[in-house]
């Protein structure tokens, strides 16, 4: 069962940083920060739709909000709904070829609203693992992930992922970039 | 569910069943999910936008989510999760990650009731330059 309720409630945000003295540089050159390039090939696909069970959940549920909210969006009749899923693993290439298979991934994502989701994918490289997190919208080619927890060669490693279609239907580009790599 | 990776004897765990079948002032029961966007301000004024954030909560035992969060600030992403206790307007998360300006970013973010029917948020960071 899904539930999904739009909102505009507004929130108020304030920022702390506190730089460490070791610190990705992202405007500049910095050793800190490592590139990794893979290519994925999509393998398997499953989405799931909850619309059996919408109605359902959103009129009867607990969940009642202090503030003025715009109604609970249904979709435009074309999926995705809020609170569906979709499933995909992919092969993973250290070459544009294809030929030298280094892994696999998969991403399991929840839409919320506007055709984005929240996705979170699992990277199984032969060296160890990375678990990435963030929004994909679906309507575009390229999106961006971060890094915020990894195996093996990856132990404690953050960072963030983008992923880009590549010309051959189905394989992507994954560059990652990396800190806190031992 | 007879068959999952974290127990082999079923039998022995208490298993949560909704005998009153009523969400409203019963639930949310363990397996719920609620979705929230919001709008982010640097003022209880709201007059100047700071992006946007998204919240996606999976309701566990005695009416406490685990949440997923992302802010959008304009310059990257700052990913947190954690967990969330139904009807409640404090509570905190860590910071899991971000992209771009945020890259590799650690620390905590704060919730607590503000003014003008507004909650604020006191992020935290660490690894991050300015």
């Amino acid at each position: 069962m899904t539930r999904a309720l739009a909102g505009a409630r507004p929130l108020i945000i304030g920022i702390a940083l506190l730089a460490l003295s070791v610190t990705p540089n992202w405007a500049g050159a910095s050793t800190n920060v490592r590139q990794l390039t893979v290519y994925a090939r999509a393998t398997q696909f499953q989405y799931v739709s909850h619309a059996d069970d919408r109605i359902r959940g959103d009129q009867t549920n607990p969940f009642s909000l202090d503030a003025p909210l715009p109604p609970p969006q249904k979709g435009d009749g074309s999926a995705p709904a809020p609170g569906d899923n979709a499933l995909f693993t992919f092969k993973l290439y250290s070459d544009r070829k294809l030929k030298k298979s280094v892994g696999s991934a998969a991403y399991s994502c929840t839409f919320n609203f506007a055709k984005q989701a929240l996705c979170e994918a699992d990277f199984a490289l032969n060296d160890g693992t990375m678990i990435a997190d963030g929004p994909a919208a679906f309507n575009t080619a390229q999106f961006t992930l971060a890094v915020v927890s990894g195996t093996g060669h990856y132990l404690s490693v953050r960072g963030q992922v983008t992923s880009a279609s590549e010309v051959a239907q189905n394989v992507y580009r994954l560059e990652f970039l990396l800190t806190s790599l031992g | 569910m007879t068959v999952n990776p974290f127990t082999i004897n079923v039998k022995a765990l208490q298993v949560v069943v909704d005998t009153n079948g009523k969400e409203k002032g019963n639930g949310p029961f363990p397996g719920d999910d609620v979705l929230y966007t919001f709008g982010l301000y640097t003022s209880s004024t709201f007059t100047k936008s700071a992006g946007s954030a998204m919240f996606t909560c999976y309701y566990g035992f005695d009416k406490s989510a685990i949440c997923d969060t992302y802010f959008d600030l304009g310059r990257g992403l700052v990913l947190a999760s954690g967990q969330v206790p139904f009807g409640s307007s404090r509570f905190t998360l860590g910071v899991s990650g971000g992209t771009t300006k945020y890259l590799g970013a650690r620390g905590e973010l704060r919730v607590a009731p503000g003014a003008n029917n507004a909650l604020r948020l006191d992020l935290v960071l660490l690894g991050v330059t300015k």
